[in-house]
């Protein structure tokens, strides 16, 4: 049994933005095992300050090339939440409806071109190509329609333009949606079949590893959780959103630019896996059918069973875009203006489950409807203590594989929670680095 | 023809792309030209580039020449000339783009890619003058390798 390990995998591949994997065994001894986080700091919230709350959700919205929709909802969530600017239940269900198609989009993404190279360990999608070529066409045209939900609803799909503080400026007609439906059932349907048929063939590469966890995940009584609900921990029940400080807790550690979070235990984990821990009950038949197909049982200590959890759930964003949809034709679509007019001018939060798990945004705004305080708190840096926990347990377990069998494994596990370490480090505050 | 910006207008010069469609849509030049923003999803253009036709892209990339250069050159030759690019689908860029759109036999005939080199890309800044200048250059660019047709 080798008792010594030195591992250093910098700019891990296959995550978005800059992190370094570094991993240090001395006779036996763990010395280090941690996910560093070297990108530089953008002081984003310092931006905010002084833009008015029209600008707020626009400035948000290209934080991330990848995660724009989420930013752009939870901010718009906290400003009209601090303004009391009420929203229609049409606007409600249209945000529903592109949330949906961030998270399918978002987790299709991620199981096909990010972790299925993984469990056929060949390193990139590219050699699926020649060796499945339907596979990698399915995830394109499974992405291509995720957008299309976005471009219909917003008007574009990356950078959405129509949704504002109280509404939404373009409400689509009811022929883009009853397009949309069509295609949602006649090519998301059996795309996403065929998606649980593929990932099945892989489970067995899913690695084995369980570490007793907290998970953090929203909860609603009405609906699987994604656009709003309470605050819920695996350990300690629900809470309300206006207590995210106590559930995030931010910390400061050296060897990473993003700040680390933890709440009842030394860390906890949000995204996909969380939410089907918390809100499994919440979810359609179809997930359920596919969760009993990869073997996603309630409960799932397996950080490495995210990719899985993230399958599942994209089936349930694909069906329960359906019924949105019907809502939506059956009240009969209305051309709402936004509501802008503010009620107030005090302080609003807003919690939203984006792909990666609960983002937070928080802006208190002076009596001409201008940010003086942010607070942003995003997923990738809530599972950063989570990650380094897992790390510590899974090492020595390991230790007794190659050390090129350790780093993949190491590198699995940062992947599968599919850290958007480009956001963690624009949500420093400004005080974080003197 | 179709021109087709990518890049993050909210980050200095990454937004090139996009304040040459502007130009483009405000000179009123290559009437009958399809235009497309694909901000920063790279995988985009596999779903907006159009055999038959010519594509052009227009990014910001850093090449390792002086701040505001505008070379134009085809697919084959993107690992060569970009050092890197800020694209963030997860590592997915422009080269990776045209990688798996040429393995899936969807990489149009004629794809003409202009890179310019930006001098800063940070948050919340507009283009740096040296960039803005470059932007009539890429257009002479544009003009010079297309067909009269289109």
């Amino acid at each position: 049994m080798s008792t010594s390990l030195d591992i250093m995998v910098k700019h891990l591949t296959r995550v978005e933005g800059h992190g370094n994997i570094v991993v240090n065994m001395k006779e036996g001894v763990l010395e280090k095992a941690q996910l560093e986080i070297v990108e530089a700091p953008r002081y984003f919230e310092a931006m905010l300050k002084g833009r008015s709350f029209h600008e707020a959700a626009i400035i948000t919205s290209r934080i991330c090339g990848i995660c724009s929709l989420g930013h752009q909802i939870t901010s718009l969530k906290a400003t009209e939440q601090a303004l009391g600017l009420e929203v229609s239940e049409q606007t409600v269900l249209l945000r529903k409806l592109l949330i949906h198609g961030a998270t399918l989009q978002s987790n299709i993404l991620h199981a096909y071109f990010l972790a299925a190279p993984d469990f056929l360990k060949v390193g990139s999608v590219f050699p699926l190509v020649g060796t499945h070529p339907e596979v990698v066409i399915r995830a394109l045209r499974m992405k291509r329609l995720a957008n299309d939900i976005g471009d219909v609803v917003s008007g574009r799909a990356v950078h959405p333009i129509t949704p504002v503080p109280g509404g939404f400026t373009r409400i689509p007609t009811a022929g883009e949606l009853k397009e949309l439906k069509r295609r949602l059932e006649e090519e998301m349907y059996p795309d996403l079949l065929a998606t649980v048929e593929t990932l099945k063939s892989l489970a067995g590469a899913v690695p084995r590893f369980e570490r007793e966890t907290e998970y953090i995940s929203l909860r609603s009584d009405d609906d699987y959780a994604l656009y709003d609900g309470d605050i819920c921990s695996s350990d300690t029940g629900r809470v309300p959103d206006d207590q995210y400080r106590k559930m995030t807790n931010e910390f400061i550690v050296p060897h990473s630019t993003s700040k680390h979070a933890k709440a009842a235990r030394s860390s906890y984990m949000v995204g996909a896996l969380a939410r089907w821990n918390n809100n499994h009950d919440r979810l359609c038949e179809l997930s359920h059918t596919a969760a009993g197909m990869l073997g996603l049982k309630p409960g799932c200590n397996n950080p490495y069973m995210n990719t899985i959890a993230q399958v599942v759930e994209a089936a349930h964003c694909a069906i329960d875009s359906l019924g949105i949809i019907d809502r939506l034709l059956a009240a009969g679509l209305k051309d709402e203006k936004p509501n802008q007019e503010p009620t107030r001018f005090t302080t609003g939060i807003g919690a939203t489950e984006v792909p990666r798990g609960i983002l937070y945004h928080e802006y208190t705004y002076d009596r001409q409807g201008r940010v003086i305080a942010a607070n942003c708190i995003i997923p990738t840096g809530q599972n950063l203590a989570n990650i380094d926990d897992d790390m510590k347990k899974l090492v020595p377990e390991i230790i007794d594989k190659s050390k090129e069998e350790i780093t993949l494994h190491l590198e699995m596990l940062v992947r599968a929670y599919d850290p958007c370490i480009s956001c963690s480090v624009h949500m420093l505050d400004v005080d974080f680095i003197e | 023809m179709k021109i087709i910006a990518v890049g993050n207008s909210f980050y200095g010069d990454d937004g090139v792309g996009a304040a040459v469609l502007e130009k483009i849509r405000h000179d009123g030049l290559f009437p009958g030209a399809e235009l497309f923003d694909a901000h920063t999803d790279a995988l985009a253009l596999l779903d907006h580039l159009v055999p038959g036709r010519m594509n052009v892209i227009v990014d910001a990339a850093r090449m390792g020449l002086e701040p505001g250069s505008a070379v134009g050159f085809g697919p084959d030759q993107v690992r060569m000339k970009i050092k890197s690019d800020h694209l963030s689908m997860h590592g997915f860029g422009l080269a990776e783009a045209f990688e798996l759109a040429r393995q899936l036999g969807k990489l149009p005939e004629e794809v003409l890619i202009v890179g310019v080199e930006p001098e800063r890309v940070a948050i919340n800044e507009g283009l740096s003058a040296a960039v803005s200048q470059a932007v009539p250059r890429v257009i002479s660019i544009i003009q010079a390798e297309v067909r009269p047709d289109g």
